[in-house]
């Protein structure tokens, strides 16, 4: 009896513990003869309104299409996400993307190539977009997916941090020396030789606009890498200037500093004067109250040079409804929703007409950027790269190994990564 | 144990026995199930995962022992190697004596000796995520706590996560602090069954406190000592969860151990084939560890 009372307590607890799993994407109760597209899309509460804005306009143009939002906080937990709806053959039909990621989705097949829907539609042309951002978005002639918006890197700087330092203001003029010698005299020490206010950082993993601007590259064609030219002359001299600026002349904080606190919440609290941030950052620099900033070109070394980012919107290869996904992404490109997604401030619009009109503001330095502006993400196995330039950059900017040495490290297993 | 005295004969089992055992079988059964599906099958899956290159995404291709060969010219590995050494020999020795050095002081009917055990027990059971995170703002170089006592002290800040060489004992501080309750319990276990005749006829024959120690306390108390340091080579030879939170493996892989470096390498790098490997030199290497463990303890631990 007692034995019968005890086995029932644990099936029942059993079972109270299985339960029902949690729904994350509760299916959509919709008439008959509607089709429902998903539209997988990273980002946080304050990107959400904004997609679900761009459902409803969609959905008020196309009655008989549903849109289902799929979206997950962390990008990185986005792309895991993605990688396992893929492999189970269940991808979302419309997919935002970047081009890291993009790639290797292309590669494996995931991604339908957009080029006949667009030749076949005659309201869309590749001429309607900004054609660095669409080739940054193609992989070896396949358009995998068309703009969302844009962004480029430039010099955020603190004005009153230049004013109290008696310096002129950031211009195009600037250069690596410039920028070194006003960065010394913005770095400000107290008493007990404790750092302040330091003169210039940014994300300590940023290689690319350096090594660009001074000549170099990362691999001999980015679009289309046989191999690695990190370790030639002008790329090793250019992550040696780089890492030194906080090495050798003190007026950057470490790596590991910045892991305690994030460049982008020194330069809220006014402790740095001068950063190389992304479009993006303009949106919490916005809330600073306690001092004025501006933005400017980066400085330029030997040519100039920006680095790109981007995203864009892809179809999935497995869709069931191939052309009511055409229609979403032809949508979410055009002039309607890339107003919305632009007017909110994250990116510049990538689509030509669009860029040049009065009513979106964009300040200067983000205009003039574009024309020498340049993809870094678009290798294959970018993911692959970047964990690995995460693990080696570090040990390179605490002076732990000096940079030829880790350099030629990374080259070795970079090169491994390509040839895969 | 006594066999029962109902089986010398080797027929069938009667229904009664059938009936003992089925109830046998049900009780296990819940805990077995899990354990064959969340330990045994994907143990027994990842060694095959080790011998394949698989990135999630691209179907997996066959590599034999590629992945083992590679361990081997990863410069990585031996770093972290490295470092999970300098962890173990940083964190069993201090933690084994700080425990049991606790355990004596609170063995003694010392008021309000029942909070103070609660209060040392109590980060062994948070989360190892919330703790490495306070651990974290109290080792932050400008605003946190240890640096502001230092410099009561008139001691100059120190970097405490934010140098390669502060890192690790950062690390292995809070380590120690967080899993002294459980050896400290363990102790006390031990400590109570040590009949206390045996201190009677000591202090009886003059001897002193520290003699009774060493003669007395530490050798009934080697098998719990054993005990405790074996399963803390164990558990800090896995450590992860502190320096996934406190450091991210740095300062330039300063602190990443070789759990770590699996995770990296599964799920940064998409290295499944690769960082399955890996888990298997690490269960060789513990294997081996604990039976050189086992076989040593011959010499030191006293059994009555």
């Amino acid at each position: 009896m007692k034995r019968c009372l005890i086995a029932l307590l644990i099936v029942a607890g059993l079972l109270a513990a299985c339960g029902k799993p949690v729904e994350e994407t509760p299916t959509l109760e919709v008439p008959p003869g509607t089709t429902v597209l998903q539209w997988g899309v990273w980002g946080g509460a304050s990107n959400i309104p904004i997609f679900k804005q761009l459902i409803a306009m969609f959905e008020a143009q196309h009655p008989d299409v549903r849109v289902q939002l799929i979206s997950v906080a962390d990008y990185m937990n986005y792309v895991t996400k993605l990688e396992t709806l893929v492999a189970g053959g269940s991808a979302p039909d419309v997919i935002m993307i970047s081009p890291g990621v993009g790639t290797d989705f292309t590669l494996m097949g995931a991604l339908a190539d957009l080029n006949p829907y667009m030749e076949a539609d005659p309201d869309v042309s590749p001429d309607d977009f900004i054609p660095i951002v669409l080739k940054t978005l193609s992989y070896e002639g396949q358009q995998y997916a068309l703009p969302k918006d844009f962004g480029v890197d430039v010099l955020y700087y603190n004005k009153n941090a230049f004013d109290a330092a008696g310096l002129d203001h950031p211009d195009d003029t600037w250069t690596w020396d410039t920028l070194l010698s006003a960065a010394k005299t913005l770095t400000v020490r107290d008493d007990s030789g404790r750092v302040v206010q330091w003169g210039w950082t940014d994300s300590a993993l940023n290689m690319w606009p350096w090594i660009w601007q001074n000549g170099g590259t990362v691999f001999d064609d980015p679009f289309n890498p046989t191999h690695v030219t990190l370790c030639d002359p002008p790329a090793m001299e250019a992550v040696e200037f780089y890492y030194s600026l906080s090495l050798e002349h003190s007026v950057a904080p470490n790596v590991a500093e910045l892991q305690q606190t994030p460049f982008r919440e020194l330069f809220m609290a006014g402790r740095v004067a001068m950063i190389y941030d992304t479009f993006g950052s303009q949106i919490p620099f916005s809330k600073i109250t306690a001092f004025e900033w501006d933005v400017a070109p980066l400085a330029q070394g030997k040519q100039r040079a920006t680095p790109l980012a981007t995203a864009g919107y892809a179809m999935s290869t497995s869709t069931a409804h191939p052309d009511e996904a055409w229609e979403l992404i032809k949508f979410l490109s055009g002039p309607e929703a890339v107003a919305v997604v632009a007017g909110a401030g994250g990116g510049m619009p990538a689509r030509v007409d669009m860029l040049n009109a009065p009513d979106i503001l964009i300040r200067p330095a983000f205009r003039e950027s574009i024309a020498y502006a340049r993809p870094h993400m678009v290798a294959p196995h970018f993911l692959e790269m970047m964990a690995l330039y995460r693990a080696n950059l570090p040990i390179m900017a605490m002076g732990v190994k000096s940079v030829p040495d880790t350099l030629n490290e990374m080259c070795d297993q970079v090169e491994g990564i390509l040839q895969q | 144990m006594t066999t029962s005295t109902s089986i010398t004969h080797s027929r069938r089992f009667s229904p009664r026995q059938r009936r003992e055992w089925a109830w046998a079988a049900f009780f296990i059964a819940p805990s077995l199930i899990g354990f064959a599906a969340f330990v045994l099958f994907p143990v027994i899956s990842s060694l095959g995962l080790s011998t394949l290159r698989w990135n999630l995404i691209s179907p997996p291709n066959f590599v034999g022992i590629q992945n083992y060969a590679q361990i081997l010219h990863d410069p990585f590995f031996w770093r972290v190697t490295g470092n999970t050494a300098y962890y173990t020999a940083g964190t069993v020795p201090l933690g084994v004596a700080l425990s049991l050095a606790l355990a004596l002081a609170l063995k003694r009917h010392l008021p309000g000796r029942i909070f103070l055990r609660t209060a040392y027990f109590m980060p062994v059971v948070s989360s190892t995520v919330a703790v490495a995170l306070v651990w974290r703002w109290i080792y932050n170089t400008d605003f946190g706590l240890l640096n502001v006592v230092l410099h009561w002290l008139g001691i100059p800040p120190v970097g405490w996560l934010t140098t390669t060489t502060w890192a690790m004992p950062a690390v292995i501080l809070m380590s120690v602090w967080k899993n002294l309750g459980y050896s400290m319990v363990i102790f006390l276990a031990g400590l109570q069954a040590i009949p206390r005749t045996y201190y009677d006829a000591a202090s009886v024959d003059g001897a002193s406190g520290w003699q009774q120690f060493w003669r007395i306390t530490l050798p009934l108390l080697s098998p719990t000592t054993f005990f405790v340091a074996v399963m803390s080579v164990i558990s800090s030879f896995q450590v992860f969860g502190q320096i996934y939170m406190m450091t991210g493996g740095g300062p330039a892989y300063a602190t990443a151990t070789i759990v770590f470096h699996i995770y990296q390498q599964a799920f940064e790098s998409f290295r499944m084939g690769y960082a399955s490997a890996m888990a298997w030199v690490l269960f060789a290497v513990i294997f081996i560890f604990t039976l050189l463990q086992m076989r040593y303890q011959r010499k030191w631990v006293y059994y009555d």
